[in-house]
């Protein structure tokens, strides 16, 4: 073995010396030994073999079968196991780590959501791994589910938003779907998060060569790229190189046209690079201002609490494992102290293991625990000498979140028991939340710290103003939901902020975001020298409000009213579009129209009060006037009409307008015989088919404001 | 176009309304030298119609090419702010408390720095530029500090023109340097004047119009000459009648959305005082605070609308108690508690 | 640059100690030490407008003459940066400069004393850290450089500052002096005044000087601009109307008309007249001060309801501080006033 490579070339040299086999080549060393030289694999896409993709492969329905075998066993297993709790060796993972789930099938919560993602990487499938395109015309994907997923026109039948943006508040789990929705796709995960520096320099590095050069991961899979807490610290240039790398996909894609976009030897310009993997990216706030730009690319899902019924099961499921005892009761208050946080569940449990009895005790200091016990008097536990308020007073300040619980308290003592003459209760609450406020402005602002521990007997006041001993803990919250599963069953009475079991506070700063976001898209789209007209909070109370008067008009109206209230709008710059409801069930000889507009008035609407009904209408004269028709309140000829070529429906009934429109105006106060009938967040409204206009109740976008509507809440005369 | 936008005047001769007002800005504008201005007076009195007649005045019909602009700064080493500003070929226009209190002190700085000393290359006949800051009286005293330095310091290159609702938040050093000009909102014939104006352009009959109609528009507009365009408008958009719309007393002016929902507050509050009636009520202050109507205006249209309803013997203990919560609300950050606090109070007082 | 973009403020500073309007004890003790050459650290403290900062700037120059004062004396004011950092940095660096020579030119003029003069103006916004850090560099330099603070409060200076000067109080000035100054300048600038403009201002000004000028120069723009291009308003007389303009004085009439309103408690004939002066654009804080000027000079209302009156009118002041909605505070100032009133 003096000089194995002198020797080796040597024996190369002889062709006996060597066979060739589908593995590799057979060398012979100089000593006689045979060895194998491996055969690099030229793996095809083609025949990568992702798993997963189709809901109804059915390797995967076995796989969905032997995952409850396993789990029926596992669990009578455990339920044995749990004697022999002692015995169980201490490990030294995290739970949130050892029970994250592995499969697609293990997650639980929002299963919308995570249809949403598996769907969006699915529709890469054709470009990443030459799959066929997924067919709309499934029949196995719950219908309507359908109207929502990504729409692609692309000929890899990519999502059109090529990006997708899953946000939704911390530890709910959307990391995990994310990695676990990738995996099964067949994707390798190249994560970015917050902690990696990101600047443009990592972004064109990783990123960029990750995604557009067909780059293929250590495992032999293609890579998805997952970028972690966009909202947080990802400066500016990361978000400008995303930006960019859509933006030459843009080019790309525009460029190689129809045919063999796929192709790997369609090299173009540098920049002009096809995006041919997905990219996901993930916020707890998708309404930050560094997204601002990235938003219109991305898909954009909102992963919603999981409910606390999946929670427990998983919760119990893990106690089985891990073999300890905990009631139902206190695993409930768990959740709801940490209010749906899987992770935090989770890591209370485990470091609560060794005093599985008391994990009510421990984590009473949570805010929650803290609001229900001030309503309740007379049955705390107190230590030594000290009095029920001083054990209060030392609960509240270890608790920290003092704001949290004042919210708490505030949400609930309407539902508590206690004895009130004339309201002087509430307005005495209403003086402690003042001093509270005094001294927080003191802390924070004055950096005054000494005041801190007064904070907590500005909080403590409402327990001798509200506390009594008729109170149970957890009461009045109890209580608050009963009320909010009341005006549930009432439904004409729905308020939207009830709807939610969380507490109102939150609801109403939820919709805030949605109704600021269009308040700054009205401010945007608005021309400059109307904006210069109004300062920004009159914008909302005096145009907002005239532009709803305008459209939510319920008197019956000429052709010569509706073109000036278009005539309006056009000055406003707010378009009312229509666009093509995909509704292949239904009667294909109907064109169905929606009309949205942008920005979306819908947003600004208090109560839902008036339906605005005109927009349709007016969004008919408007599409008419851009397209040829210019003078106002002038009927229409057929000329312009063709020209206008947008629906059929248009051409066929607007002819002579003026009747028309009565007629659907009249169809629209009269017609509701359909009533009771509920639908999704889009009514659609049937009409008679001769009429062959469809008009869709667009609710806006936030998922904050979705709910159901009736059809009586619709059309319905208060 | 809007009739706010068509109607308003252009430059400093089509200014009909207060003659003596309009006389100082001629005098000031035709001058060579501009002072700082602060422009003040109540909303839809017609501050910045005033402020871009003068700028007409100065500059010509060149002041209209504008367009919008963004930069960013960097408010701390890590944290960019983006802002936008309204640039023409002499003047900017800007509104720094849409930043917020705790970053409007580095636009004042920074941008009208960047401005001052960014010399003009064209030559132009105009020395100076100027700046149009918008609600300054929302502007944080940091800012205002830093705004009375600039001010000094770039005299030669630069004139600001503050526009605020009103002087009481605005600093005695900015006072003083400043040139102010009371812009007060017109009087009740003034906006029949105009009102009556604009019918006659927009072929609306009968002109006059209606007296009963004018009452309506002013129940809701108040001296405010933009909201009772728009009341106007609004009424009038929905009428039959192509070449000529006819008016009459009975037409309806639609209340504004929100003023609708305060006014059903004011009811509800007056009809049961209890405690349920306080959760009901607090459901719509949610709602009215999701949707941006600024508390201060939530409080004053409740104590008008409560004001009407209730006995003299009342009336001044709930005007006590609105100045009471809207100062607290003013210091404070949770409004909602405030507001139903108040409630609490009228209630209480109702009660009695 | 064109004469007329210079404030009058500081066209007419004074540039001698002997054209400072009547500070006669102060001016005096300065001029004796002018004639020694000699300056201890000093501290001028009174209300603004008095001529604080014009006396220190009239007496470098007399000091050390227009050319030589550049090298020698450093002016900082509150809108420049002064926290510790810039005490540390930029005052100790002028301070432990060696002083420049004078040219022989200068020293026959004027005394040019051997040390520097530090002044910072409006010392009292300057933090207490920076105040500290002053103290030790005041003391170790002192053979080099001379402080001078400017302040409106002396309590705001730190005692260890404060014992280290030696204190100058400025007071208001007297009402014939201040009228002669303006007057001065008026017939300087060729302007042309309706009788009792001048009485006026002093009036809106508060007995501040600076803030007197500045108005006077305000009104002469609204005219000289209109005269030069031949408009028609009315002259280049300086009207009344036009100071109480500028100044935001509200009119005497709206201030009575509250006044009465305050006789009887109707809530609201009080609600209609305090929209209409809000809608006038007065301004709250200038209605109630000038609403607390009259009830305090009003014979008709006992001492008890002044106090109780003056009482109010403090929390109301305190609102609008806070930026409470200056009608609803109006309102409810007029309002609690009346109950008051309906009381004694």
């Amino acid at each position: 073995m003096n000089f194995p490579f002198v020797q080796e070339e040597a024996s190369f040299s002889d062709e006996d010396c060597k066979t060739e086999n589908r593995f590799g080549i057979n060398a012979v060393r100089s000593d006689g030994k045979t060895f194998l030289l491996r055969k690099r694999e030229n793996k095809n896409f083609d025949e990568l073999r992702p798993i997963g993709y189709d809901l109804a492969n059915s390797d995967l329905i076995r796989e969905i079968e032997d995952e409850s075998l396993a789990r029926a066993i596992q669990n009578s297993e455990a339920d044995v196991n749990t004697e022999n709790s002692a015995k169980s060796e201490v490990s030294t993972t995290l739970w949130v780590d050892k029970y994250r789930p592995k499969k697609f099938l293990d997650l639980i919560g929002d299963e919308r959501s995570h249809r949403y993602v598996m769907r969006f990487l699915r529709m890469w499938g054709t470009c990443v791994f030459g799959l066929p395109a997924a067919h709309p015309k499934e029949k196995k994907f719950v219908r309507s589910y359908k109207d929502d997923w990504p729409k692609t026109d692309d000929p890899m039948a990519r999502p059109n938003r090529r990006m997708l943006l899953i946000s939704g508040s911390p530890g709910l789990g959307k990391t995990t779907l994310a990695h676990v929705a990738a995996k099964q796709a067949g994707y390798e995960i190249l994560e970015v998060n917050a902690s990696d520096e990101r600047n443009a320099d990592t972004a064109n590095k990783t990123v960029r060569h990750a995604l557009l050069n067909n780059r293929i991961g250590r495992s032999g899979k293609p890579v998805c790229a997952i970028i972690d807490e966009i909202d947080g610290a990802a400066e500016s240039g990361f978000i400008k190189a995303l930006l960019d790398i859509i933006e030459s996909d843009k080019r790309a894609s525009d460029k190689s046209g129809a045919v063999g976009g796929g192709k790997k030897g369609q090299k173009g310009k540098a920049d002009n690079t096809l995006l041919r993997r997905p990219i996901i990216l993930i916020c707890n706030n998708p309404y930050a201002n560094t997204l601002k730009k990235l938003k219109p690319h991305c898909e954009h899902v909102q992963y919603k609490k999981t409910s606390a019924g999946y929670l427990l099961k998983r919760l119990q499921y893990i106690c089985r494992q891990e073999k300890i005892k905990v009631d139902v009761q206190s695993l409930l208050s768990l959740i709801d102290s940490n209010e749906g946080d899987i992770r935090a569940c989770l890591n209370s449990l485990q470091f609560n293991q060794e005093r599985t009895s008391s994990i009510q005790k421990d984590i009473d200091t949570s805010a929650t625990q803290i609001v229900d016990a001030l309503f309740v008097k007379g049955i705390h536990n107190t230590e030594g000498t000290e009095t029920e308020n001083q054990a209060l007073v030392r609960r509240i300040g270890a608790c920290g979140e003092s704001d949290k619980i004042i919210g708490g308290l505030f949400a609930q003592y309407p539902f508590a028991h206690y004895n009130d003459d004339r309201l002087n209760k509430t307005i005495q609450a209403g003086e402690w939340v003042f001093f509270y406020e005094i001294l927080n402005k003191q802390i924070w602002s004055n950096m005054n710290f000494d005041l801190l521990p007064y904070t907590s007997h500005a909080i403590l006041a409402w327990h001798e103003l509200f506390g009594s001993i008729t109170n149970n803990l957890r009461k009045p919250r109890q209580e608050m939901m009963k009320a909010v599963a009341q005006e549930k069953k009432n439904k004409d009475n729905i308020h939207p902020f009830f709807k939610d079991k969380a507490n109102m506070d939150y609801n109403a700063y939820q919709v805030k975001q949605t109704v600021l976001s269009s308040n700054k898209l009205f401010k945007g789209a608005l021309p400059l020298r109307i904006t210069g007209l109004f300062v920004t909070e009159n914008l909302r109370i005096e145009l907002g409000s005239m532009v709803l008067s305008l459209l939510g008009c319920t008197q019956p109206l000429t052709a010569e009213a509706i073109s000036r209230v278009a005539r309006v709008l056009q000055d406003l710059d707010i378009k009312v579009e229509p666009y093509r409801l995909e509704m292949e069930d239904l009667n294909e000889t109907l064109p169905c129209i929606a009309f949205q507009s942008t920005p979306n008035i819908h947003n600004f609407q208090l109560f839902q009060k008036c339906r605005l009904i005109l927009p349709n209408l007016v969004a008919i004269q408007y599409q008419m006037s851009r397209s040829g028709n210019v003078k106002r309140g002038s009927s229409f000829n057929e000329e312009g009409v063709r020209k206008s070529k947008q629906r059929k429906v248009l051409h066929e009934s607007s002819i002579n307008i003026q009747p028309r429109t009565k007629n659907m105006i009249s169809w629209i106060h009269k017609d509701d015989d359909e009533g009771g009938s509920e639908f999704g967040e889009n009514a659609y409204v049937k009409a008679n088919v001769t009429d062959k206009v469809w008009i869709e109740y667009h609710e806006g976008y936030s998922n904050a404001v979705r709910r159901l509507i009736s059809w009586n809440q619709l059309w319905g005369s208060n | 176009m809007l009739w706010v936008d068509k109607y308003a005047p252009k430059t400093l001769k089509d200014l009909d309304l207060n003659d003596n007002l309009t006389d100082r800005l001629k005098s000031l504008a035709y001058s060579e030298d501009l002072p700082h201005l602060l422009v003040y007076g109540p909303s839809g009195a017609g501050k910045k119609t005033r402020v871009s007649a003068v700028l007409h005045a100065l500059y010509g019909n060149s002041a209209r090419n504008v367009k919008l602009e963004s930069r960013t700064f960097a408010a701390t080493a890590s944290r960019k702010v983006e802002f936008t500003l309204i640039v023409g070929p002499h003047h900017f226009e800007l509104t720094p408390s849409d930043l917020g209190p705790n970053n409007d002190r580095i636009i004042i700085q920074e941008l009208i720095k960047e401005l001052a000393q960014s010399n003009q290359v064209t030559k132009s006949a105009h020395r100076f530029r100027v700046v149009v800051i918008n609600e300054a009286d929302t502007l944080s005293r940091d800012a205002q500090a830093a705004l009375r330095r600039t001010m000094e310091k770039y005299t030669t290159s630069l004139r600001l023109v503050l526009v605020a609702q009103s002087t009481s938040n605005i600093i005695e050093p900015i006072k003083s340097r400043t040139l102010q000009i009371r812009v007060p909102a017109p009087d009740y014939e003034s906006i029949t004047r105009v009102l009556n104006r604009v019918a006659q352009e927009e072929r609306i009959s009968p002109v006059p119009l209606p007296e009963e109609l004018l009452a309506k528009i002013f129940a809701q507009s108040g001296r405010n000459l933009r909201r009772a365009l728009l009341s106007l408008e609004a009424a009038v958009s929905v009428l039959p009648g192509d070449q000529q719309i006819v008016v009459s007393n009975s037409t309806t002016v639609p209340p504004a959305d929100w003023r609708e929902v305060i006014t059903e507050i004011a009811q509800m509050i007056i009809k049961v005082q209890s405690a349920s009636q306080l959760l009901a009520i607090r459901g719509k202050y949610y709602d009215l605070i999701a949707h941006c109507i600024p508390p201060r205006i939530i409080i004053k249209t409740l104590l008008t609308e409560l004001l009407t309803r209730v006995s003299s013997s009342k009336k001044p203990s709930i005007v006590t108690a609105a100045a009471l919560y809207d100062h607290r609300i003013q210091i404070g950050n949770k409004s909602i508690f405030h507001l139903e606090a108040f409630t609490a109070k009228v209630m209480n007082v109702l009660e009695h | 640059m064109d004469a007329r973009q210079i404030p009058w403020v500081e066209k007419y500073r004074p540039s001698k100690l002997d054209e400072v309007a009547a500070q006669g004890n102060t001016v005096e003790v300065l001029r004796k030490s002018l004639k020694l050459a000699n300056l201890p650290h000093m501290l001028f403290y009174g209300p603004p407008g008095t001529g604080k900062t014009s006396t220190i700037l009239a007496l470098c120059k007399e000091l050390f003459g227009p050319k030589l004062m550049k090298s020698r004396v450093l002016e900082l004011n509150a809108s420049d940066e002064r926290g510790i950092n810039v005490v540390r940095k930029s005052i100790k660096t002028f301070a432990q400069l060696t002083v420049s020579a004078a040219t022989p030119e200068d020293k026959q003029n004027y005394p040019c004393p051997p040390f520097k003069v530090i002044i910072l103006d409006e010392a009292d916004s300057m933090t207490q850290d920076a105040q500290g850090a002053l103290r030790r560099i005041m003391e170790n330099y002192s053979e080099i450089t001379r402080f001078c603070l400017v302040c409106n409060y002396v309590t705001r200076i730190i005692d260890p500052v404060t014992s280290r000067c030696s204190k100058f109080r400025f007071t208001s000035l007297d009402r014939n002096s201040a009228l002669a100054r303006l007057d001065y300048i008026r017939s300087n600038e060729g302007l042309m005044c309706e009788d009792g403009v001048l009485d006026l201002l002093l009036h809106a000004a508060n007995g501040d000087l600076r803030k007197a000028i500045t108005y006077l120069q305000s009104a002469s723009m609204f005219h000289q601009g209109a005269a030069e291009n031949g408009m028609e308003v009315d002259s280049t007389t300086v009207t009344m109307e036009s100071v109480q303009e500028i100044t935001g004085l509200v009119p005497e009439s709206v201030i009575e008309g509250f006044l009465q309103l305050t006789e009887s408690i109707d809530v609201d004939t009080i609600k209609r007249a305090v929209e209409d002066a809000v809608n006038d654009g007065w301004s709250a804080t200038q209605i109630l001060s000038q609403f607390h000027d009259t009830i305090i000079q009003n014979s008709l209302i006992g001492t008890n309801a002044k106090t109780e009156i003056s009482l109010l009118l403090s929390r109301i002041d305190r609102c609008l501080t806070d930026g409470a909605d200056e009608e609803l505070t109006l309102l409810d100032l007029l309002v609690q006033c009346a109950e008051i009133r309906s009381k004694y």
